[in-house]
């Protein structure tokens, strides 16, 4: 029963044009990226060397596919949200604009099952696009650009060794997927409280914004607020780049994104049992 | 007056003698690498810098006279040039001035101290180094510049098939703010206050299986893949 209910969600999602813009769009940027890195050539190391080149050598290829894909990941934090809300916001109140949903629900199904459904498809949708942007994002880019430590420029400046960088990149993913996945509940509560899918994607994208803003604002009082916040622990991502791993880190920040998961998803249960359905 | 001519003739003199001294000691110091006419050896590196983890790091370099290197590693490594020929730059330059500046005991062997002075205007850098007195290989160096800040390196040396002095090990000191890695974040200020950025920076290398003197092909150097020459 469930595995036809979330098919059938699956072929709404994917019979949807929204849904291919985000692979439409990364599949049109990370191609210019890896051409624009690639005609650019080693800025980095350029940067470098006039900096310290006067009584140092710089050995080794340090822009490089690695690097390219460590670039593009930095859009977990912003742009890949909005792709996924764009699905996420839909999953419910496309049925309402549609007016599709008493036609859904007058079918002997529990509305729960409906529920779990649609989150499991949107879960879906989020596993390929991540899958995808994965994909996208190494495997021309090393093609192109070949292999080689990865410099990791953050706040602290960490070299990763090649032969760790692609179990790096795989807890990556792993746990972008997992933000995703908070961000795709949030918006799809957000879209079984309406019948229009705009509000919800905006909503989401406005309450993860804002939250950013939160979270990076210097002032003791916001810093007090934003350990509260599901967006201080989405960035997981960054923490596989770290050296050596802080895997408690790691584990406590998935496991609070998960309680957001089962949190929203909840909320939605509790919501979408008592719906008075008028379209 | 008598007397003070003949004082100025002394100083003059002493200088002299002393300049002779100073160049007499950078003449060793430069024969005693002219009997290496090509070099391979595997290095093996540690950098230690504050904001920065860098992993140990291997290497091979290939030297040929007069001045053909490559470093050959698959990865990313920042070392000090003069790990390379073992002695400042300056040194292989025509114009410059040298002053002994005192003698010093280490490890029990008398060193001397020459400063080396570029005569170029532009050259800005002040290079010290402290010279053993027995084999002319320089224990210690310092260079002091607005660019560079201040880096000391000391050289570790043993002798190589029994007649080439060649380091085994080298640790360079430089000061961390000189050294800006380019960042996609900018540093809060906050953790720019409380960090060591502004402390010391270390980079120990190694040297091991030296092979000296048997001929290098030039081709070698002609491989760009994975060096830097």
């Amino acid at each position: 029963m469930i595995f036809t209910l979330v098919s059938i969600e699956l072929y709404k999602i994917f019979k949807k044009w929204r849904t291919y813009i985000g692979f439409l769009a990364f599949g049109i940027f990370i191609p210019i990226l890896i051409y624009g890195v690639s005609v650019s050539g080693n800025h980095y190391q350029r940067i470098l060397q006039r900096n310290i080149g006067d009584q140092f050598l710089i050995v080794g290829n340090l822009v490089n596919g690695w690097y390219v894909a460590f670039i593009t990941i930095q859009a977990m934090i912003i742009h890949i949200p909005f792709f996924i809300t764009l699905v996420g916001g839909d999953l419910f109140a496309g049925e309402g604009s549609a007016g599709t949903y008493r036609m859904l629900l007058t079918r002997p199904l529990k509305r729960e099952l409906i529920v779990v459904s649609k989150f499991i498809a949107g879960f879906i949708y989020t596993f390929i696009f991540v899958l995808f942007f994965a994909l996208i994002s190494t495997l021309p880019s090393i093609y192109f650009l070949g292999v080689g430590d990865l410099i990791v420029p953050l706040e602290k400046i960490v070299v990763i060794p090649s032969k760790e960088i692609l179990t790096r990149f795989l807890l990556a993913y792993f746990s972008s997927f997992i933000s995703m996945c908070v961000v795709l509940s949030l918006a799809g509560l957000f879209s079984s409280l309406v019948n229009n899918a705009i509000g919800p994607i905006v909503g989401t994208m406005a309450v993860i914004v804002i939250f950013l803003i939160i979270g990076e604002l210097p002032f003791e009082f916001f810093e007090r607020i934003a350990p509260f916040l599901f967006t201080k622990y989405m960035t997981v991502w960054l923490d596989a780049f770290d050296y050596p791993i802080d895997w408690t880190k790691i584990f406590n920040s998935l496991l609070i994104l998960l309680g957001h998961i089962v949190l929203f998803f909840a909320i939605t249960i509790f919501y979408f049992r008592k719906k008075d359905i008028l379209t | 007056m008598k007397k003070t001519f003949l004082l100025i003739l002394i100083l003059i003199n002493v200088l002299f003698s002393q300049d002779k001294n100073a160049q007499r000691i950078v003449e060793n110091i430069k024969a005693n690498f002219d009997l290496i006419n090509d070099y391979i050896v595997e290095i093996k590196g540690k950098v230690d810098f504050p904001d920065a983890v860098i992993p140990e790091l291997k290497a091979k370099i290939f030297f040929k006279k007069p001045d053909k290197f490559k470093v050959e590693s698959d990865n990313f490594m920042i070392i000090p040039k003069q790990s390379i020929r073992f002695s400042p730059e300056i040194l292989y330059e025509k114009d410059f001035s040298t002053l002994i500046i005192g003698e010093v005991d280490i490890d029990k062997v008398k060193h001397f101290i020459v400063k080396l002075i570029s005569n170029n205007p532009e050259v800005e850098e002040v290079v010290t180094i402290w010279v053993n007195s027995k084999n002319y290989t320089i224990r210690k160096m310092n260079v002091i510049g607005s660019r560079v800040g201040k880096v000391e390196i000391d050289f570790y040396y043993k002798l190589i098939d029994e007649k080439y002095w060649l380091p085994e090990k080298m640790v360079a000191i430089f000061e961390a703010s000189r050294i800006r890695f380019p960042r996609i974040r900018k540093i809060e200020k906050e953790q720019k206050d409380n960090s060591d950025l502004y402390g010391e920076g270390k980079i120990t290398i190694e040297y091991f299986n030296y092979v000296v003197n048997k001929g290098i092909d030039d081709k070698i150097f002609e491989d760009k893949k994975k060096s830097v020459k």
